[in-house]
């Protein structure tokens, strides 16, 4: 026979504990902070090929599967960025946020060396006023963000319009990727977390 | 005792000089509990900061509001003014996309006073000023970040983070510039009464019994006279997969005989559309152009992704155990315009997967052949959905 099963409730594994709960009038994340979410997470797609299957990795080794349960759970957390073009009309909640907070960082921790290396290529080649297609990973980098970002964001919504050419989502990607060395620090997860909520506070 | 500690980067070296507390346990590492001196070493700057206690707190606290900032994009008042519009003593500002510009005040209300001609060794300069690229600052926030980590070094200074206020990111914007899309939004409404004001109320029509189409009506009816509940309801909830003789029941019959009669009510339709016959498929496949630019079908990828997981999401949990494997051809702008089944199992449990409700019926469209993406698209029984370029199923799907 078979037994009807009860809801199943997320586990929120102990790491998560390690991030504060922010003081918000409500208990579910704000739009810039799913927006930002999911954005970071798209700078780290455009920087590893194989980021996606990195990030479903990634979950487990962080024993976060009881938040992330699989690929399809994981675009639904990631799908309520308000600008993607299938957003998902549901509340992130901030178990949920913090999954995906150490998910970020957990992966940028990895690629330290890489962000690093690029982030001193970028400074090198605004000094030298040379265009960033001079160097190759650079470039497929930004390419890669650019061909992300316009395929899964919404082009009606004004925050998408505004990156309406090349260069515009090119400083936004390489601010991203700034924002992911941050993430790779000793207090990296704090930082970013609490960044997330700048603002939002009550 | 005189203690020194580092906190060494590449390019950032704090190095903080002071005594250990009277007492206190001197073996092993013994927390330093007073400050004699201060040195901040950035590379690239032959000059290192150099001061006391002032210019510990003052960096720190800049440096770590500052890293906030950054990552935010909300300013943090403790990276710029003190209450009262007096300035900190250690302020950071952007100053481009990658330049950041760290200043340090030559006068502190401080009592005591000199201590002053020691903390900033050229006195004839205002202010030492640094610019610091993105990378040189986070190697000073991660040193920062190491010093308050350290408990057995000034332990009362540790990583306090506390996201800013409404006020604050409020505070960000003009009030013009946040008045302008309510003045707008109420002139427009204004604009929009007075323009419907002046039209005519539409004439009160009841609505007309649509004429019922036996082109329409019958394939149903005589493709599938055995039609299970569920399929009635798929039906009546998507009449547009219904109209289409690929309806579940039929596919199976279609694809054992290529070409039965009872698969052209939709004849008007491109062939695209139309999966009954796999012959056609075949010759659109081989006959459309095909889209074969990697970039754009990356983003045709994303887009059928997005759509196929999203309609995935509205079906029961599904009861399949194998992988079910389509052979699906895109247009450009991301519908679904036909698809094939790659093994037996794709074609059992077909109504399991969203593929016949997202197909694209171009009604009365022009058959003209348009650029296709030919996809490999996998739903795996553990929910994963894989999308792959058919001609070169190894490379990884994003979600």
């Amino acid at each position: 026979m078979q037994l009807s099963r009860p809801p199943i409730q997320p586990i929120a594994p102990a790491i998560l504990d390690a991030l504060p709960n922010p003081p918000l009038p409500e208990a579910v994340c704000p739009r810039r902070t799913r927006q930002q979410l999911d954005l970071m997470l798209l700078a780290i797609e455009a920087l590893d090929l194989g980021g996606a299957e990195a990030m479903l990795t990634a979950a487990k080794e962080l024993e976060l599967q009881g938040v992330i349960k699989n690929r399809v759970s994981f675009w639904r957390l990631r799908a309520t960025n308000p600008l993607r073009r299938y957003s998902q009309r549901r509340p992130l909640t901030l178990t949920e946020a913090k999954a995906l907070v150490f998910m970020t960082c957990h992966l940028a921790r990895r690629m330290t060396v890489l962000i690093r290396q690029m982030l001193l290529v970028y400074d090198q080649l605004l000094e030298k006023q040379l265009p960033l297609e001079q160097h190759i990973r650079l470039a497929s980098y930004l390419e890669r963000f650019r061909a992300h970002f316009r395929s899964r964001m919404n082009p009606k919504r004004t925050a998408v319009i505004a990156y309406n050419s090349d260069e515009k989502l090119d400083q936004l990607a390489m601010s991203l990727l700034g924002q992911l060395l941050f993430c790779t620090g000793a207090a990296g997860a704090q930082r970013y977390w609490s960044s997330l909520f700048d603002g939002e506070a009550s | 005792m005189m203690i020194q500690r580092q906190y060494s980067l590449p390019n950032c070296q704090l190095v903080i000089e002071g005594i250990g507390q009277e007492g206190a346990d001197m073996s092993g590492r013994p927390p330093i509990s007073v400050v004699t001196h201060v040195e901040c070493h950035v590379a690239g700057h032959d000059r290192p900061l150099m001061g006391g206690r002032d210019l510990l707190e003052g960096l720190v606290k800049a440096v770590s509001a500052y890293a906030q900032e950054y990552l935010s994009g909300i300013p943090h008042p403790a990276a710029h003014l003190k209450h009262r519009g007096i300035p900190e003593l250690v302020q950071l500002h952007r100053i481009d996309s990658n330049l950041h510009r760290l200043t340090v005040q030559p006068h502190i209300n401080n009592p005591t006073g000199k201590e002053q001609e020691k903390l900033y060794q050229t006195p004839a300069t205002p202010s030492a000023q640094l610019d610091l690229t993105t990378v040189q600052l986070f190697d000073m926030v991660e040193a920062v970040d190491q010093f308050f980590a350290d408990t057995q070094t000034l332990p009362e200074l540790s990583l306090n983070l506390t996201p800013l206020s409404k006020r604050y990111a409020a505070a960000q914007e003009p009030i013009a510039k946040r008045a302008l899309p309510a003045a707008l939004g109420l002139s427009g409404l204004t604009v929009a009464a007075i323009a419907l004001f002046y039209v005519p109320n539409p004439p009160n029509r009841r609505p007309q019994p649509i004429a019922t189409n036996p082109a329409l009506t019958n394939p149903l009816a005589s493709t599938t006279p055995t039609t299970s509940p569920t399929s009635a309801t798929n039906a009546s909830a998507s009449p547009a997969a219904s109209l289409d003789p690929a309806s579940p029941d039929s596919t199976v019959a279609d694809s054992t005989v290529v070409d039965s009669p009872s698969a052209s009510p939709a004849t008007d339709g491109t062939a695209i559309a139309d999966p009954s016959s796999s012959s056609e498929i075949d010759a659109i496949l081989s006959t459309a152009p095909e889209i074969t630019d990697p970039g754009k079908l990356d983003e045709i990828i994303g887009t059928v992704q997005s759509k196929l997981y999203e309609g995935w999401m509205t079906k029961p949990p599904q009861s399949f155990t194998t992988n079910l494997e389509y052979r699906v051809g895109v247009a450009e702008n991301g519908d679904i315009l036909g698809f094939k089944f790659a093994n037996d199992a794709a074609l059992t449990y077909v109504k399991e997967t969203p593929l016949l409700d997202l197909r694209y019926n171009p009604a009365g469209a022009t058959p003209s052949p348009v650029p296709i993406a030919q996809l490999l698209v996998i739903f795996r029984p553990d929910g994963i959905l894989e999308i792959s370029p058919w001609n070169s199923p190894t490379e990884q799907p994003l979600p």
